[in-house]
This record gives structure tokens, sequence and C-alpha cells, in this order.
């Protein structure tokens, strides 16, 4: 019996222990949250009327922390699970795929005056459509959803320079401090209610696509001024 | 230059090539050369002993010539036509003249011969007083006429007697024996032949007397026995095989003195040759490692059928001379050649291995983390060729090492998020519950304190797993590897368990451990946590019994901790290593159920494995393997 793994072997052991390992985590997890929500939900129908109102509220509050738990659980596990079953790589053009997705964030944010420009010139890329779809969407939708202005820009095109897409918007921007958080998962930089009520997982799962096709993803900004989201997507072939 | 390197070892077989050739070379000509040696050694004796023959016999045949030319010179027959009356009836000579005139011939012969000992006339009469004798002097060499009163009476003499039986001019040659003078072997000794013809009256046709020569023969078989090589042994005997001429002198004439051993006893090819009618035989006989040839050698006419034997013997070490002299200078040409061929050998191995050991330094210098090999310029085909496979197999096992990395990493930060950012929420939903808790117990009914109760023991178990989740994601994060004593390591885990250990009435049995560099904290919590099973996971009723070994295997430790506990199943074996994953039934044991993977990551940290086996009576049998970290490049990374 050999004593050590080969690398081939620790790659697809690591593999199937994330698998596994985001399973029981999950699963382990969801059991006694689903049993906090019920009895807590128990508890105040049942004697919810014999609590002073400062403690009904907090009997209150049990099943809303246990739910938003519940949802952190979850976005962890569907961030555990992108590109799980593997990529599906086809030729891609990025402009028809932004086109649609720009579309569909328009729909969704109906308020606001969104200009959403895309140039035709991007080159084209072998990727997974779904995934990058996915990154598209978290990349406008973080650029229309992170703006204060009237009329909400947002640039998607090809950069030779840096050999990246960019996503580009004249929102809020990120501070210097900000932009070194952001990678992390659940990281929001601002407070529930300001700029909408998402876990933060939005960039992570951009991130994470990005690293998927072998590429990466990064933040240039200025304060006030707008950011901009790079990103690589390179042919399966180049690492 | 390090033991058995490549090039060390070039050197050893070129050397060995070499000299191996060389030595079969030679050994093959040696046993060659010395084969025709031998086989031509024969031929050659034969030939020698021909010439030396010849000679031999044409002395003797002088002899013999000049026995009948003296029997026939007329002063004979004066003396016999004198000795009538006094006075010769033919031409009035005297006896005493005729005697005079006959002494002058015989000295004549006598002088010019110098191996003629006696010469002398021997009538019948007066029982075969000599009538004529001239002697020479043995050692001065002088020729002298005897005189008339020292004459001696011969007629008993077996010469004499031979001689007499023969017909006119038929000659009679004796055996060859030694000098006597008087009855007594003359010293030293000198072999003798004497030829003998008889003297007839030639008016009346009556027996009248002999003459006879003593030749000393000791020229004549120096002759048959010497030849340029003064290596081999020369032996005569005679008729009969009794030695004549021996190397060692004692044996030489051993049978006029005494009873002795003849020839053929020490030469069977001698004993062949009498029984044959070749006149020689020869022989190579391995045995003795020697070639012997034998001759024979008429003595006197051939019609007397008399002979002597010559035998020559030559002892391969002899004949061998030559070829072992070229032996010799093979020998010294093997030693020069086996010294350059090491001197060529380890040039070329150096230059051959080079190119690898500058490879290997460039390789060992790698920092697998940087990008790029160093491989130095101008490298010959083949290290060149070496050093682009290993760039691209580098390459290969960098990506796998990222790839590696990325995965660990992406799991490390799960189980950080999962931990860190689920513990606010449940904390605030614990004390929230706690102080509801110490309010209302009183208030509450029996199923609303259940509730509540519920909610604690949820939210204690949810922060128990976070707990784990957490520490597996930390686990190796700081930690410096430290030479580590693990006997000692191993005290310290059996302190901490004490009170689990007496409660259980466990016995731990401690084999010999080693000393290693290793992640201090993290192992003596996989230790803990092995142990820690075996005791919890006892079989109810039975005392644990625990042993923990470690032996050496291919470069790592491997230990085991066996128990007589309650065993795992075979397809459960695997499982057990994940996260979160319990076999037993919930409420039988406390614990999270992590400790397992923890131990798995704190193995897969220090470079190895770990499985199950079966125990003692049932129980299992961990089994994982530690490499000292020092050996692992970059092993901080590694995890």
């Amino acid at each position: 019996m050999s004593s050590a793994y080969t690398p081939q072997q620790r790659v697809q052991a690591l593999e199937k222990e994330l698998e596994t390992f985001s399973y029981s985590v999950a699963h382990d997890l969801h059991a006694p949250l689903r049993a906090i929500l019920h009895f807590s939900k128990m508890l105040n129908r049942r004697a919810g009327d014999k609590l002073d109102p400062r403690d009904q509220e907090l009997l209150g509050q049990i099943p809303e922390l246990a739910g938003h738990a519940q949802q952190m659980l979850d976005a962890l596990l569907a961030y555990a699970r992108i590109g799980h079953d593997g990529l599906k790589r086809a030729p891609l053009n990025l402009a028809t795929i932004a086109a649609a997705v720009a579309s569909d964030v328009q729909a969704s944010h109906p308020e606001c005056c969104c200009s959403i420009t895309i140039d035709d010139t991007m080159p084209q890329v072998q990727g997974d459509r779904e995934l990058v779809t996915r990154l598209l969407q978290e990349l406008i939708g973080n650029a229309v959803q992170f703006n204060d202005h009237a009329e909400r820009k947002v640039h998607i095109g090809y950069d030779t320079t840096n050999q990246a897409y960019f996503v580009r918007d004249n929102g809020i921007g990120i501070s210097p401090s900000g932009l070194e958080r952001i990678g992390a998962i659940f990281c929001r930089l601002h407070s529930p209610g300001n700029y909408g009520n998402g876990l933060g997982v939005g960039l992570s799962v951009a991130s994470k696509i990005a690293r998927l096709h072998n590429g990466r993803l990064w933040l240039t900004s200025t304060p006030e001024h707008g950011s901009c989201a790079h990103f690589q997507l390179e042919d399966g072939d180049a690492a | 230059m390090r033991r058995n390197s490549i090039s060390t070892r070039l050197a050893i077989v070129l050397v060995l090539v070499v000299t191996l050739t060389a030595v079969a070379a030679s050994a093959l000509i040696f046993t060659r050369l010395n084969s025709v040696l031998i086989e031509s050694a024969s031929t050659e004796l034969e030939r020698d002993t021909e010439v030396q023959a010849t000679k031999f016999v044409s002395r003797i045949d002088e002899l013999t010539r000049d026995t009948l030319l003296l029997a026939n010179t007329p002063p004979i027959q004066g003396i016999i036509r004198a000795s009538r009356d006094g006075r010769d009836p033919l031409d009035g000579s005297t006896l005493q003249s005729w005697r005079e005139r006959l002494e002058i011939i015989f000295e004549g012969v006598a002088r010019h011969k110098p191996d003629y000992l006696q010469v002398r006339f021997i009538g019948v009469a007066d029982g075969g007083r000599e009538l004529v004798r001239v002697n020479r002097n043995l050692k001065t060499g002088a020729v002298s006429a005897v005189a008339q009163d020292q004459l001696q009476t011969k007629g008993s003499e077996p010469y004499f007697v031979s001689a007499l039986a023969r017909k006119p001019d038929q000659l009679y040659l004796s055996p060859i024996n030694l000098n006597r003078e008087f009855g007594v072997i003359e010293q030293p000794f000198v072999p003798v032949v004497r030829s003998a013809t008889p003297i007839y009256d030639q008016s009346t046709g009556e027996i009248f007397g002999i003459v006879v020569i003593n030749l000393a023969l000791e020229r004549a078989l120096r002759e048959l026995t010497s030849s340029g090589d003064v290596r081999r042994n020369y032996y005569v005997t005679n008729r009969d095989g009794h030695y004549l001429v021996h190397p060692d002198p004692a044996r030489a004439f051993e049978f006029a003195y005494a009873q002795a051993q003849p020839a053929q006893a020490d030469f069977p090819l001698l004993k062949t040759l009498m029984h044959s009618s070749g006149q020689s035989l020869s022989k190579v006989d391995r045995q003795r490692q020697q070639v012997i040839s034998a001759r024979r050698v008429r003595l006197g006419p051939a019609s007397s059928g008399k002979n002597v034997y010559a035998i020559v013997s030559d002892d391969f070490n002899d004949i061998t001379l030559v070829s072992r002299a070229v032996l010799k200078q093979a020998a010294l040409l093997i030693l020069a050649l086996a010294a350059a061929a090491l001197f060529i050998g380890s040039v070329l191995a150096r230059k051959i291995v080079r190119p690898i050991e500058k490879l290997a330094e460039s390789v060992g210098n790698l920092d697998v983390n940087n990008a790029a090999l160093q491989i130095p310029p101008s490298l010959p085909a083949e290290a060149g060729d070496l050093a682009s496979a290993l760039q691209t197999s580098l390459a290969a096992v960098r990506d796998r090492n990222d790839k590696l990395q990325a995965k660990n990493q992406e799991l490390e930060q799960f189980a950080y998020i999962a931990s860190h950012d689920l513990q606010e929420p449940v904390r605030t939903i614990s004390s929230f519950s706690k102080l509801l808790h110490t309010r209302y117990t009183d208030q509450l009914d029996e199923r609303g304190q259940k509730s509540l109760t519920f909610i604690l023991d949820s939210c204690q178990r949810m922060q128990a797993l976070i707990h784990g989740l957490l520490e597996y994601s930390r686990l190796g994060k700081q930690a410096e590897p430290e030479m580590i004593d693990i006997a000692d390591m191993l005290q310290g885990v059996i302190a901490d368990l004490n009170t689990a250990i007496e409660n259980s009435k466990a016995t731990l049995d401690i084999g010999p451990l080693p000393t290693l560099r290793i992640f201090a904290v993290e192992v003596r919590l996989l230790f803990q946590n092995l142990i820690g099973n075996a005791l919890k996971f006892s079989r109810p009723g039975i005392p644990p019994q625990i042993a923990v070994t470690a032996r050496r295997e291919h470069g790592s430790w491997q230990f085991a901790v066996t128990d007589n506990g309650l065993g795992i199943e075979p397809q459960a074996r695997e499982k057990v290593f994940m996260i979160f994953q319990r076999l037993q039934n919930r409420n039988e044991y406390e614990g999270t159920g992590i400790g397992l993977a923890h131990c798995r990551k704190i193995v897969e940290m220090h470079g190895g494995r770990i499985w199950i086996e079966d125990g003692i009576d049932g129980g299992s049998r961990f089994v994982f393997t530690l490499q000292e970290l020092s050996a692992i490049p970059g092993h901080k990374e590694a995890h």
C-alpha cells in the first residue's frame, strides 16, 4: 500500500472532499437551523402572549436570524457548486450575451434610467454559456445597483492593453480598503438596506467563474466616479 | 567523487572490460602457445638425440676399425712367428724387435686417440699373458709401453675368453663397465668399453691370442648426453636398463657396486622401446609435466646387436619458459592498459556525468513556486533532452500544484466562511434564547419549556459544529514545524486523557517512537483524536487495549493505533474521514464527528495518508504515515 497520494489522486480526492464537505456541512448545519426555526415559531405561537413586548420582539427575531443563516448557507452551497458539473465549453459571442443580460437587468430595475453600451468588437471566447451569462449578470447587476446617478451608465467592452473584458460604470466606486475586502464571500461593503439586500456573494461568484475559465477577475475604481471590473476568460488549453 | 556515482561505475566498468578482455586473450594465447611448444618439444628432443647418437656410434665404429687394423699389422704375425723359437724365420728379427715394433705402432695409435686407455696384445700361452701393452697414464695423459716384467696375466678375464671364441676378423665388444686395475675399480671411476679381436697364426691357423683396446667412454657418453639446452635431463642406460649416465652422479654405474633399480622402473617408455623394433619413442607425460624421448643407440657393429639407450626429458616448466616470459610482459601490458582505461574512463565519465550533475544542481536549487527552471546552457544532446523533459513535467507538476492549492484554498475558504459568517446569527439566537430561558422558565408550560430547551440545544450543537469547522480551516495555518520527540508528546496526550483511561480501565502499550520534524500542535491533536476515539468507542464491559507503534518505511514513518473496540465496517472505512460523518448512534457518544476529518487533514499536511485496518478482536487499527517536514520542499504552501 503506497503511503502517499499521487498529485492527480490528491486533486481528485480534494474535489470529492469539497463536494461531500459542502454537502455534509449543509446537511448537518441545516438540521439544527430548522429545529430553531420550528421551535421558535411554535414558542411564539403558544407563549408569545406571556412575554412582555420587548421580549416578544426578541423571540420574533429568532426565526428571522435563523432564516438569514439558512439563506447564507444556501448561498454558500450554491457558490460551492458553481461549475461542479464541469464546464460545457462552446464558442461564445460576449456581445450577444451581454445584450441579453442587459435587457434583463433593465427590466428588473424599472425605476432607474440605465444606459448600457456594448462594444461589438469583443473577441470570441471558448466558455460555458450558462456560467459566463451568470458572470455578466453579476457584474452588470452590480454596476446598475451600486449607482446613485440619475443616468446610470454601463460600458461593456474589450481592452486590448490588458487583454481583458471590462464592465465599467459611473457608480459610487469602491474605496481602496473596500477593494481589498471585496473578494471575500459574504462581503458587504454597505449596511443592509443601502444598495439592496444581497448576501455579498455576487463578486465572489463572478470571480470563481473567471477562475474556472482559467482566467481572473479584478477591480479598479475611483471613488465617486465609478468602478471597472476586468475579467479574462482564457481558452481551456492555455494553461 | 561520490561512491557508486555514475562516473565511478563507468570507469570501473571500462577498466573491467579492458582488463578482462586482455586477460582472456592472454590466457588463450598462453595456453595455445604452451601446447604448441610442448607438442614440438618431443620432435626436437628426438632430433637432438639422433644427432648425438650418430656421434656416439661413429666413435665406437672408429674403435672397432682401429682394433681390426691393429690386429692386421705385420708385427702381430711377426711376434707369432718369432715366438716359436725366438727368431723370425722370414727376416731373422728377434721376438724382442717385433715387440718393439708393435709397441711403436700401439703407442702411435694411442697417442692420437686420447680416449684409448690401453692397447694390448695378449697371447693364449702362459695363461693369457700380455705380450705388448701400451698404457695411458690417467693423470698425465702420457702414453708409454709397459716393461716386460710388469705385464699381467689376463687368461681368466671375460673379454679374453669371449674374444678368443670369435672367428678371424670378428670383433668382440665388452659390456660397458668400470676400469679395474688388478681387479679393483679405479677411482674416480672410469667407464670403459673393451674392443677385442682374436689373432690366429696364419701359418697354422691356430688361435694365438687377442688384440684389445680399452676405450674410456666418458667423452663419448658426454657427447651423447649434451646439447645446447642445459635444462634437459639426460640418461644413458646399458642394454639391461642400468644407468650409465644419470643427473644424480650416485646413480650412474650404481649397478657395478650394488643391486640397482633399472631405468624401466623410472621410464615405462624405455620398457616399451626395448620390446619394440623402433629406434626411438617420445611421450608427453602430463602427470609428471615432462616430455620424454628415448632412443636405441647401436653399440659396435650392427651384427652384434648390442645397444645402449639414451633418454632425455624436458620439464614443461623449461619448455614453456618463453611463453611464460611473454606472459609476464603481457601482465605488465594489461596493467598499463587498465591504468589507461581507468584514466580514459574517468575522463570520459566525467564528461558524460558533468552535464547531468549541472542539471541535478539546477533542479536541486529549484524553487517549486518559481516559474522557470534555470537550465545551464549548452548541455549536450541527451542532457538537453532530459532538461526539456524535466521542464515539461515540472510545468505539469506546477499546474497540478496550482490546482491542488486552489482546491485546498476553496475548501478552507468554504469551511471558514461557513463557520465564521454563520457564527454571528447563531450566537445572537443563542443569547436571545438564553435570555428568554432565564426570564420565562417558570411562566411557560411544559411544551413551551421543551421548545426553548430544543432551541438552546440546537444552538449549542450548531456552535459546536461551527467551532469544529473553524478549527478545521485553521489547522496548520500558523504552524512552523519543530523537532518533536513523539514519545514525550504521547506522555502529554495520555496525561490529558487520564480520566478517561482510568474510568475505562484501559491499558496502553506504547512502542518505541521516533523524533521527527513535524507540526507539533497538529500531530498532538491527531494522537489525541485517535487514542480518544479508541477509548470512546470501546466495547461495553471490556477494558480497552490500545497499542501505538511506529516503523520506518520508504523514507517516511508509519504509525498505527490499534484497539479492541467496536471496530468499523469495511464499507465505512473511507467515509469516516469525511467531515461531520458519524457512524455511531448520536445519543450514545458525544462529539461533532469532525475528529477524523481533522486527522486526515493533519496527516495530509505531513505528506502522508491515513487508513483503517482490522485491529484486535474485531477492533480497528488506524494506520497513518508522516513524512518529516524538512523532506518536503515548500511544505508551507502544501496545505
